[in-house]
């Protein structure tokens, strides 16, 4: 069922008046704001620059819808299986897009955590008001109807000066309730002056057939002198569709480290955009994409040198596989003034089938002139020399050709840096069953 | 440094040295344009009535299009009906020698440093002077029409080898193709035709200068190169234009086939009247090339020096149709003052083992403005196909701007693509280690830039190459320290 952009309006609608909102109207105006966005702005399409290689024709053939309020819930929601054997500090719990309190923990010492829900419900107006301040009311129809329809998200700040010794966890599970909704959901993330943490990201389908779509928007802000290292798996099912868009602000000497995968979902875009509000601010993004038949996956990023004396180093890299496909569009900004601004980019791209399509798009737009800026990228295939000399020394075929795509990768996995991550990732991304002959495509010898 | 400071100062205030009009009686258009201004410049050129209609076909097309927004440029809206699209140097019938031409044109030419009877003379240049809109002399006529290569004006091939243009022209760039070359097709003045017969390799460099003269006259060039199977040519272009301070437009298109086994290596030399330094004037460049690699091991080769020019938006291509081609571009694109250059390339690969190479070296100085824009497009047929991109930019000055916008799609696992962009200044470490081996400042400068373009420059055709260094050294005067 295709819905018309005026039934979107009406189901968000509906969804604003479901929601506990003591804090009163302003929300509401704000809501009722990107909602008037979202009319003038409509879905983009393929004329739209930044949707050029990526359609969401497909995504919105699936007429996704908020879900009821509330589902059920089974007591344990088979969160147990997903749990990792990393000591984490805490762990935030969002099944079906919503905050499980019962689920969750978390240090009560300098981090404070709470959820959106429960912001809107007790009117915490400091909280809410910093909804939407780093993304506005979005940049495209989607972002503006999340901030419409948004109904939860975790809000964790950092106090000053702590130093957290361990990661601390948002886990986000889909459960088969979800098949035909979409979840809208929004992340604030605030480290204070001088603090340190680590965040996991997961994002997991418990059933694999489920088709839904996922919708979250994060706000990340560093104050001075803060470090955030930053890391996220999206592993959702086949048929999910996954759309994230990263907002995150540097002050001065702030640090931002983010790794990101994206193996799971029928069709993934994560866009990521960068500003630095402060001089001497660094920001460090890897990233890297398995895609097979019918997957399409998509990285956007939008580093934008403003100020002076920040750097940003970007490298994303891609195996594609049946008739996958990946869309890589880095665009590096530096505006006037930005002296002393150093940045580069790299996105890698292993071809390993016929059928894959893979369109990259790196930029760069300088406007001063002491800058050092670079990027590269590249297209190609396993190299045949590779592969007979690890043939010579007894591999097979296979596990030869698994052993190379895993050491494309490996400087990218390698920045998960715990163990129990690395391996979840080259399990799930199964190299010796990635290099198996495909059944439906002719296989590259 | 400060020594040198008083001289650069001078240098900046220099004019425009290929600043000046001819005068000279022009046969010109009132300004404006409808379907019976494009009636009349074909009645003028007597072309045949195919040629009419498919000029008719592409300005209706025209009025359907917009004029394209994308690239990262800024100009005040042209006016499409100010500008004249017609304007033909008065001249005798026909001319049988040099002597004949109108001696105010020769006389331009010797300005320009470019006469006629010095390249005819010393360096075995066939030169095609478009003067404006219709071509006055050609020489090295019958050397060439010895060796069976027709080189002529459009208008006179049009009259003495209409099949040949009718199976060609339109075929690289046809008139949809974007707003700039629809508007060509409909109202071109004049250009080039050149045909190389099957196995003849040119016995000489061709070359055309251009002149953009009448006030207000908007040059619509048309190019059409046609290389047969096992052939070869080089083909050299290059321009400046008198000091204006109404913008002038210039939209030509080229279009170069290459048959089997056939090379043509295209060369520019840009360097129109780039408007003052407060931005005022100039020419506006929007400038449609393209190159069909038809045959098998088929080859073209674009090398272009852009140095003028206040507006230029244009992206020389290739489609590498035959097996084993291959297509090059190699760019040096100066800016300086308030010019803009939008410029890159395509290479729509399609043959197998096709492959190509971009060089591609931007230069933004003072409020200059300079972006790369390329496509590299590996087909699904496209077997094997190797392309490898370099484009590096460099600032002078803390006001001007670099943009680099490589898009690359691949659809052929077997392909093989690389891409490289760099922006940075003239590094501190190599300025200083000029200086204390005892260059100045200026020299410092100007050497460590040649060696960025190098790469570009020694593609180029000898003559050219030491015009295109002069060219960038006289471009940057003023412009670094």
């Amino acid at each position: 069922m295709i819905l018309s952009p005026s039934d979107y309006k009406r189901g968000t609608l509906q969804g604003i008046e479901s929601l506990p909102m003591s804090s009163g109207d302003w929300m509401i105006d704000r809501r009722l704001a990107a909602l008037e966005r979202f009319e003038t702005l409509g879905f983009p399409d393929r004329r739209s620059e930044a949707w050029r290689y990526t359609s969401v024709e497909g995504l919105l053939k699936q007429g996704f819808t908020a879900p009821a309020k509330s589902s059920q819930r089974d007591r344990d929601d088979g969160i147990q299986n997903h749990l990792l054997e990393i000591a984490t500090l805490g762990r935030l719990v969002f099944i079906d897009g919503q905050f499980i309190e019962e689920h969750s923990v978390y240090p009560s010492e300098g981090v404070r955590v709470t959820s959106l829900k429960t912001a809107m419900a007790t009117g915490d107006r400091q909280v809410l008001e910093a909804v939407g301040s780093l993304s506005g009311l979005g940049d495209d129809g989607f972002a503006a109807l999340n901030l419409a329809g948004f109904q939860d998200g975790a809000v964790i700040r950092i106090a000053p000066d702590v130093r957290l010794d361990g990661p601390m966890e948002l886990l986000h599970l889909s459960t088969d309730r979800v098949e035909g909704h979409k979840l809208p959901t929004r992340h604030l993330i605030l480290l204070e002056r001088g603090s340190q943490a680590e965040l996991i990201e997961r994002f997991i389908s418990e059933d694999q057939q489920s088709s839904y779509f996922n919708h979250q928007v994060v706000e990340i802000s560093l104050a001075e002198q803060a470090t955030l290292s930053h890391k996220r798996i999206q592993m959702e099912s086949r048929q999910a569709y996954h759309l994230s868009d990263l907002h995150i602000a540097l002050q001065s000497k702030a640090a931002y480290y983010g790794v990101m995968a994206a193996i799971g979902g029928c069709w993934s875009r994560t866009f990521i955009s960068n500003r630095f509000q402060q001089p001497d601010a660094h920001c460090e993004l890897d990233g890297l994409y398995l895609v097979d038949d019918g997957q399409l996956t998509d990285f956007h990023l939008d580093i934008d040198h403003q100020l002076a004396n920040c750097s940003s180093r970007e490298n994303f890299k891609g195996i594609l596989r049946g008739a996958g496909k990946a869309v890589f569009d880095g665009l590096i900004q530096v505006g006037k003034g930005a002296q002393k601004s150093e940045a580069h980019l790299h996105n890698a791209n292993l071809m390993l089938s016929r059928q894959a399509e893979v369109d990259t798009k790196p930029q760069l737009t300088i406007l001063a002139d002491d800058v050092i800026c670079s990027h590269g990228t590249s297209v190609g295939q396993l190299d045949d020399q590779a592969i007979f000399y690890l043939r010579s020394r007894g591999l097979d075929e296979q596990r030869a050709r698994a052993l190379l795509c895993q050491g494309f990768l490996a400087e990218i996995i390698e920045k998960f840096e715990h163990q129990a991550l690395i391996e979840l990732l080259n399990r799930r991304m199964n190299f010796v069953g990635l290099t198996e002959p495909e059944t439906n495509h002719e296989s590259l010898g | 440094m400060g020594q040198t400071n008083s001289e650069m100062e001078a240098l900046i205030a220099a004019e425009y040295a290929q600043g000046f009009i001819t005068r000279i009686d022009s046969d010109t258009f009132p300004p404006g344009l409808d379907e019976a201004v494009v009636r009349a410049i074909s009645e003028r050129k007597g072309e045949p009535e195919w040629m009419l209609q498919k000029r008719l076909e592409a300005y209706r097309h025209w009025l359907t299009m917009d004029q394209p927004d994308w690239a990262v440029i800024n100009h005040p809206p042209i006016d499409f009906q100010q500008i004249s699209y017609y304007s033909s140097p008065k001249q005798s019938p026909k001319l049988e020698s040099l002597d004949q031409v109108d001696p105010e044109i020769l006389a331009t030419y010797e300005k320009l440093g470019i006469s006629i009877e010095e390249q005819k003379a010393l360096s075995g240049v066939a030169v095609d002077a478009v003067f404006d809109s219709v071509s006055v002399a050609t020489t090295f006529r019958e050397t060439l029409a010895e060796a069976g290569v027709i080189f002529c004006a459009i208008s006179e091939a049009l009259r003495d080898y209409p099949e040949l243009v009718r199976q060609y022209m339109a075929s690289v760039v046809p008139h949809k193709d974007n707003f700039f070359a629809a508007l060509n097709s409909a109202v071109f003045s004049d250009g080039t035709f050149v045909y190389i017969p099957e196995g003849v390799k040119c016995p000489m460099e061709l070359s055309t200068y251009f002149r953009i003269n009448e006030a207000k006259t908007g040059q619509f060039e048309r190019t059409l190169i046609i290389a047969e199977a096992g052939s070869e040519v080089s083909y050299l272009e290059g321009c400046t234009a008198p000091m204006r301070d109404e913008n002038q437009l210039h939209a030509a298109v080229v279009e170069l086939v290459a048959m089997e086994d056939a090379k043509i290596k295209y060369s520019t030399v840009q360097n129109w009247y780039p408007g003052d330094l407060e931005g005022k004037g100039g020419i506006y460049n929007f400038v449609t090339k393209r190159g069909d690699c038809r045959g098998d091991r088929s080859h073209i080769s674009w090398t272009q020096v852009e140095t003028g020019s206040a507006v230029t938006w244009k992206y020389p291509s290739c489609i590498l149709r035959g097996r084993d081609s291959v297509g090059e571009f190699y760019s040096v694109a100066v800016t300086k003052g308030f010019q803009q250059a939008d410029t890159g390339t395509k290479m729509i690969h399609i043959g197998e083992n096709s492959r190509s190479t971009i060089v591609s070296k931007g230069i933004s100085a003072m409020q200059g403005s300079n972006a790369y824009r390329g496509l590299v497009r590996i087909a699904g047929k496209a077997e094997n196909a190797r392309n490898h991109t370099r484009c590096d930019s460099l600032l002078i000055g803390d006001r001007c701007a670099a943009h680099t916008f490589p898009y690359i799609e691949v659809k052929n696992p077997t392909a093989k693509v690389e891409h490289e962009a760099t922006t940075s200044k003239v590094s501190e470490d190599q300025l200083f280690y000029c200086r204390q081996r005892g260059l100045t400042e200026e020299d410092a400068v100007s050497m460590i830039i040649n060696g960025f373009c190098k790469e570009v420059f020694q593609e180029l055709p000898m003559e050219f190459a030491v015009e295109a260094q002069k060219l960038l050294a006289v471009s940057l005067e003023g412009a670094v320290g």
